[in-house]
C-alpha cells in the first residue's frame, strides 16, 4: 500500500509482436519511447515477455510497465505526452510490428479505497 | 426539454453589461423561453470563456420559434465583434441525467466533445453509458447529465455535452479529477495512446457558480 495521495499508479503497454518481430519492437519500443516518457515522469517498472524466449515465427507478447506516483502525477504525464505529438509518432512508426496492443492503467488492490477516496 | 449552452468569449474591452444585459433581454421578452442563465465563468476555467449562457424551451419547436424571434436579436449581439470574440455553443435534448441529492446551488461544469474518431455506434453508446456511470462512481458529482448535441458551432462540431453540477469547486477539480474512474478508465476514449482513443483533443471545458439546478434527473430527487 503507498502513501494516501501519492498511490502508485501503473501503466501497463501490452503489445502482441508480429510473428519473429518481438525483440525488434522491444529494442524501438526502449530506443524511441521511453526516453521520451522518462522525462514526462514515468518511471520503467518491468519488461516482461511470454513465452519467455523469442519466437522465430509466432508472436512474443510483451508487458512493459511504467509507473507514476499518485493521480497528480499521472495527470502532469499525461498533459505532458499530449502536448507532444512525437509519442503518436512512435506507435505509427511501430505499427507494422504489431499485430494488437492494449493500454491499461493500474493499481495495487490494497490501494483502491483510498484512490476512490477523493 | 430542449436546451442551448453557449460559452462566450467576450472581446476585449466590451461593454460586458450591454452584453448580459441585451442576451438576457432576448430570453426574459420571449414567451418560448421557460429558463435563462448567464453566469461568468470562474477564475479557475482558464481558457473556459467568460460566460456561460443556458436556455431552456419545453421542446425543439420552441427553440425554432425562439431562433425566429428574439433569439435574432440575441444572435445579432452574439455576432458583434465589439462585444463579443469567440463563442462555443449546442442545442440539444436533454440525455440521461442522475442525481445523488437536490442540489441549490454549487458549481456547474460543462464539456464540450467531439466524438470525431468512433469506430461504431456501439463504441459511442459504450462511452455515452461510462461517462453516465462517472456520476454514480465519484463523490464529488451530485447531478449529472451526458446529452447528444444536435446543433453546434464554434471551434468544432461538438457532438456531446457532459454536465455535472458539484456542492463547491473541489467536488470538480479534487474528486472529479483525481477519482480513477477518470484517469484510468474513462480516459482511454479521450487519449491518443490508447487504441480506444476517438474523442479529438480540442475540448470546451468550463464552470459557474449556480443558483438553481439545470439538471432534472430521471430518478427525481
Amino acid at each position: 500500500m503507498s502513501e494516501t495521495g501519492r498511490e502508485t499508479i501503473y501503466y501497463l503497454d501490452h503489445l502482441v509482436a508480429q510473428p519473429g518481430r518481438a525483440q525488434a519492437l522491444l529494442q524501438f519500443y526502449m530506443s524511441d519511447y521511453a526516453p521520451q516518457a522518462r522525462t514526462r515522469g514515468m518511471a520503467l517498472v518491468h519488461r516482461w515477455v511470454t513465452p519467455p524466449l523469442w519466437l522465430k515465427e509466432q508472436s512474443n507478447e510483451l508487458f512493459i510497465i511504467w509507473s507514476v506516483e499518485g493521480a497528480q502525477a499521472w495527470w502532469t504525464a499525461t498533459r505532458l505526452r499530449r502536448a507532444d505529438p512525437s509519442f503518436l509518432g512512435f506507435w505509427e512508426d511501430a505499427k507494422p510490428m504489431i499485430v494488437s496492443r492494449r493500454r491499461l492503467f493500474l493499481s495495487d488492490v490494497n490501494d483502491v479505497d483510498a484512490l476512490c477516496d477523493v | 426539454m430542449f436546451r442551448v449552452a453557449k460559452v462566450l468569449t467576450a472581446a476585449e474591452g466590451a461593454d460586458t453589461t450591454a452584453l448580459i444585459d441585451g442576451l438576457s433581454l432576448t430570453a426574459g421578452k420571449s414567451q418560448y423561453v421557460l429558463r435563462s442563465r448567464l453566469e461568468p465563468t470562474l477564475p479557475e476555467a482558464a481558457a473556459g470563456g467568460d460566460y456561460i449562457w443556458q436556455l431552456q424551451f419545453a421542446g425543439e419547436p420552441e427553440y425554432r420559434a425562439w431562433l425566429d424571434d428574439a433569439g435574432r436579436e440575441a444572435a445579432s449581439i452574439l455576432n458583434d465583434a465589439a462585444l463579443v470574440r469567440h463563442v462555443d455553443a449546442v442545442s440539444y435534448e436533454e440525455g440521461r441525467a442522475g442525481s445523488k441529492r437536490p442540489l441549490d446551488r454549487g458549481v456547474y461544469r460543462l464539456l464540450l466533445i467531439n466524438v470525431n474518431k468512433a469506430p461504431n455506434a456501439a463504441a459511442v453508446a459504450q462511452f455515452e453509458h461510462e461517462t453516465y456511470e462517472m456520476g454514480s462512481y465519484i463523490p464529488g458529482i451530485v447531478r449529472w447529465r451526458i446529452s447528444r448535441v444536435q446543433e453546434a458551432s464554434g471551434a468544432r462540431p461538438w457532438t456531446h455535452i457532459w454536465e455535472q453540477e458539484y456542492q463547491d469547486l473541489d467536488g470538480l477539480l479534487k474528486s472529479y479529477m483525481l477519482h480513477p474512474h477518470h484517469w484510468g478508465w474513462i480516459n482511454r476514449w479521450y487519449d491518443p495512446e490508447c487504441v480506444e482513443h476517438m474523442i479529438d483533443n480540442h475540448l470546451c471545458h468550463s464552470f459557474c457558480n449556480f443558483q438553481q439546478s439545470v439538471i432534472e434527473p430521471e430518478n427525481g430527487s
